[in-house]
């Protein structure tokens, strides 16, 4: 949703993590970073809304502007500014992200990870890893099969649901200054979810060249996943009893399996038999009829 | 000499094993080291008394080996890790 505050300003609102954040963009190409800014996080302009209030709001100011010295005036006074939509594009997605995550840090459970779902059911795979990992690379992947829920954060509720975050896509373009490309989950043909998402399995990414041509699941111990889980969670320490909410999120998804894998493409199989699965052991309910 | 725990912010044991939140580090730990600081608990503790507790866990240390000797080892390792303030 964009919004008009002056001749030079134009704010645009989104959810992210269902924080409300606002995007103030000024400069004299504000109207061109509203617009890229709207494009590629096209997916939390109408997010899981309700669940902070209006004191809770992120508010960001980002400068465009074809002149270098106005950029660096505006720098100066703290804004993040860039003569380059691209550049400040690729600054404004972490910095919405951290922003969001430092809000809800004492309201979720929040890790680094990739998130898929059955689009119907919400039945979810948590796939957790450091930067590096593939998680990106495999949201596109699986993102195209299953829903694109993140790939970035896995935000879960007490009762194991998750605050979908489908923000834009970082992708690699061999710029030689590193500036990712933000890409929306839309552009990328990206299917979207439409049940809420609910944990149902847990991975642990471990890719490699040598992994073995099928993927590998190996079980860990509740104990040895908290070990490679909490270095993977945002504020660890902000919530109470951390690890016994890490816990009873592995009791309720089987625990954690590490899976070893080579390629993206190789683990849509293993994620729509760990979907399949929570239904198929999923006991039906009966909604009204009184007999 | 006496030891004590740092204060921890979460604690999961299981199968004898435990991880332990310190800070925003977190610890993975042997049946040894869990019995060491399950021993200890939340009072600053002798360490002669650990190795009392230890002793009955594990049974006696190896042949030409002290008890209270090996515990202080032990002990050392765990504070230097950063898990217990010793000596006191």
């Amino acid at each position: 949703m964009r919004q008009d505050i002056s001749g030079e300003t134009v704010a645009v609102h989104l959810s992210a993590l269902g924080v409300p954040v606002v995007l103030r963009a000024s400069g004299d190409r504000s109207a061109d970073l509203a617009r890229a800014f709207e494009s590629a996080w096209e997916w939390c302009l109408d997010g899981p809304p309700g669940e902070h209030s209006d004191a809770d709001s992120v508010v960001i100011e980002a400068f465009l502007d074809k002149d270098g010295e106005a950029v660096r005036i505006a720098q100066g006074q703290g804004l993040t500014a860039s003569t380059s939509t691209e550049e400040l594009m690729h600054w404004l997605t972490p910095l919405v992200t951290t922003r969001a995550i430092t809000s809800r840090a004492s309201s979720l459970l929040m890790m680094h990870a990739c998130v898929v779902s059955d689009p119907v059911s919400g039945a979810s795979v948590v796939l957790i890893g450091p930067s590096g990992a593939g998680k990106t690379t495999l949201a596109r992947t699986l993102g195209t099969e299953f829903g694109y829920v993140t790939d970035e954060c896995a935000a879960l509720r007490d009762d194991h649901t998750i605050v979908p975050f489908p923000k834009p896509l970082s992708l690699v373009t061999g710029d030689a200054a590193g500036i990712k490309e933000q890409v929306s989950p839309a552009a990328l043909g990206l299917r979207r979810p439409h049940a809420i998402p609910r944990a149902v399995a847990v991975l642990y990414l471990d890719r490699r060249a040598d992994a073995p041509a099928s993927p590998a699941l190996t079980a860990a111990r509740n104990v040895q996943a908290l070990g490679l889980l909490c270095p993977q969670v945002s504020f660890v320490g902000a919530r109470p009893e951390p690890l016994k909410r890490i816990v009873s999120l592995l009791d309720a998804c089987g625990g954690l399996q590490t899976v070893s894998y080579r390629e993206a493409a190789d683990l849509v199989e293993i994620v729509g038999g760990l979907m399949e699965d929570s239904s198929s052991t999923t006991v039906p309910t009966r909604q009204g009829g009184a007999s | 000499m006496k030891v004590r725990r740092v204060p921890w912010v979460d604690e999961h044991v299981e199968g004898g094993e435990s991880a332990v939140l310190v800070g925003d580090q977190v610890f993975v730990l042997s049946e040894l080291a869990t019995t060491i600081l399950a021993a200890i608990g939340e009072s600053t503790v002798e360490l002669a008394d650990v190795a009392t507790v230890l002793g009955e866990a594990f049974g006696p240390p190896p042949e030409g080996s002290d008890l209270v000797a090996a515990t202080e080892s032990a002990v050392r390792e765990l504070s230097d890790q950063g898990l217990l303030t010793y000596p006191l």
